[in-house]
């Protein structure tokens, strides 16, 4: 009991901004962006080692700058630049936009084992942007998370008939022509940097991604009621994650909610294939 | 004010594996008529709809186009539509009408046949106050008296002041005045 009073805030900050990337995530798979938000994740982790790099280099021992924050500045303005550089490629070879991506993945990388063979220092750094590390964030973190996190998801509820429609046009036409449609990009970016710097890469992407991937397979759910059981389940996972981590201090909490999420959905198409039966 | 909502010079249309398929097309599109492209099938007419609409980067030629990205609707063919919600045919139509009814609304897209596809669709696209309809094959999948309804639906919009572009053909009794074909095979390569 004692722990679960100590962890409370991050439980809620992991439960808010796993409703909100599961939500979020419906529509990035609607628009096929699956393996851009992998190659945004990865390029999002090449910033945080490049700015741990940056770090070790030019403010080592100082402490005029915090290395996490120079990292959260770094992974996002790369991730911006090789995201609007891809798009501009993918205007010109279209029939290539799949590799051009595969290519931007490999290449964060290997990069970014480079940056950690130059200096072992930061290693961690791979290993933490990978996993995450949500038990350990500071007070002031999780409240900063928790405003923004809560502003996008206002944001998301705010526009969720825009969002819905650009969606399906994306489907029907293979672009969107509503210029709107570049902020919701901007929403996805910021909240994905933030979860990947605490929560790390795996648990952004299974938050993004499992949840649409499994409702695909069950096929028949109204919109509004998909949103109400993304929420629920990924919540349940996070939960049942952050418990089964206090339980077992060895398991690593993201990759254990990754798993409890897939078991949850899992469970949820068994049940609607049996029914159909 | 001009006459023509689309006028093409000079345009190459080619595949996405950069094979030409129509060369040196030059036609106007007139406002407030139905113009229906014709031509065998892989001559070309998707790939055309697209470069006109600027869907797809123009290799060859120029486009002048007489309306804003924002005046169109576009109804793509039903094969070509790659919608990975797992969505209910009545939240992508939000519309009920003579061929969309009730009972379809129910059904999940991806379960859906190409008929109830296209009509949802249809559905969709004419529930869109624009000035331009481009409409690629509106009239596949759908049974004779559908195809009937959405004909007759096309001649009002036409009255209405409405420019539309399609393909395939139009099978009902129509006044020449609001119809312009144009046989796109003497352009093929």
């Amino acid at each position: 009991m004692e722990m679960l009073k100590f962890y409370f805030l991050n439980i809620v900050v992991g439960c808010l901004m796993a409703v909100t990337l599961g939500h979020y995530g419906i529509h990035l798979v609607g628009r096929r962006k699956t393996l851009e938000t992998l190659m945004i994740g990865q390029t999002m982790q090449l910033g945080i080692i490049l700015g741990a790099f940056l770090t070790s280099l030019f403010f080592h021992n100082t402490g005029v700058i915090h290395e996490e924050h120079i990292g959260l500045i770094v992974s996002l303005l790369l991730s911006g630049f090789i995201y609007f550089c891809h798009g501009q490629c993918s205007k010109k070879w279209y029939y290539l936009k799949t590799e051009l991506s595969l290519l931007v993945i490999i290449l964060s990388i290997a990069f970014s084992h480079v940056l950690t063979a130059v200096n072992p220092l930061i290693e961690s750094h791979l290993v933490r942007s990978f996993v995450g590390d949500i038990v350990t964030a500071s007070k002031m973190e999780n409240y900063f998370i928790l405003l923004i996190t809560f502003l996008c998801g206002v944001y998301f509820f705010l526009n969720k008939k825009r969002i819905l429609d650009e969606s399906i046009d994306y489907g029907l036409y293979g672009h969107i022509l509503n210029k709107k449609a570049v902020l919701f990009e901007f929403v996805i970016f910021v909240i994905m940097c933030l979860c990947i710097h605490v929560f790390g890469l795996l648990f952004t992407l299974g938050m993004l991604l499992i949840p649409i991937i499994a409702f695909n397979m069950i096929g028949n759910f109204k919109y509004s009621k998909m949103l109400f059981v993304i929420a629920l389940i990924n919540i349940l996972s996070v939960c049942l994650g952050f418990l089964l981590n206090i339980q077992f201090e060895k398991l690593p909490t993201s990759p254990v909610i990754v798993i409890l999420l897939t078991g949850l959905y899992g469970i949820l198409i068994i049940k609607k294939s049996l029914l159909k039966l | 004010m001009e006459s023509n909502i689309i006028e093409l010079e000079n345009v190459d249309i080619l595949t996405s594996n950069r094979i030409n398929l129509l060369t040196g097309i030059t036609l106007s599109i007139p406002f407030g008529k139905i113009t229906v492209l014709k031509a065998r099938n892989g001559v070309g007419k998707t790939q055309l709809m697209k470069n006109i609409l600027g869907l797809q980067n123009l290799n060859k030629g120029f486009i002048k186009r007489n309306f804003k990205k924002t005046d169109y609707a576009y109804l793509p063919q039903v094969e070509s539509v790659n919608l990975t919600l797992p969505l209910l045919l009545g939240e992508m139509a939000c519309t009920e009408t003579k061929y969309f009814s009730k009972d379809l609304q129910e059904r999940p897209w991806n379960l859906a046949s190409g008929g109830e596809r296209k009509r949802c669709l249809l559905a969709r696209t004419f529930l869109l106050d624009k000035k331009l309809f481009m409409l690629d094959e509106p009239l596949n999948h759908l049974d004779k008296e559908t195809q009937m309804i959405v004909s007759h639906e096309l001649i009002q919009m036409c009255k209405r002041g409405i420019t539309i572009i399609m393909t395939g053909h139009i099978d009902t009794q129509i006044d020449e005045e609001l119809l312009n074909i144009v046989e796109l095979e003497k352009w093929k390569c």
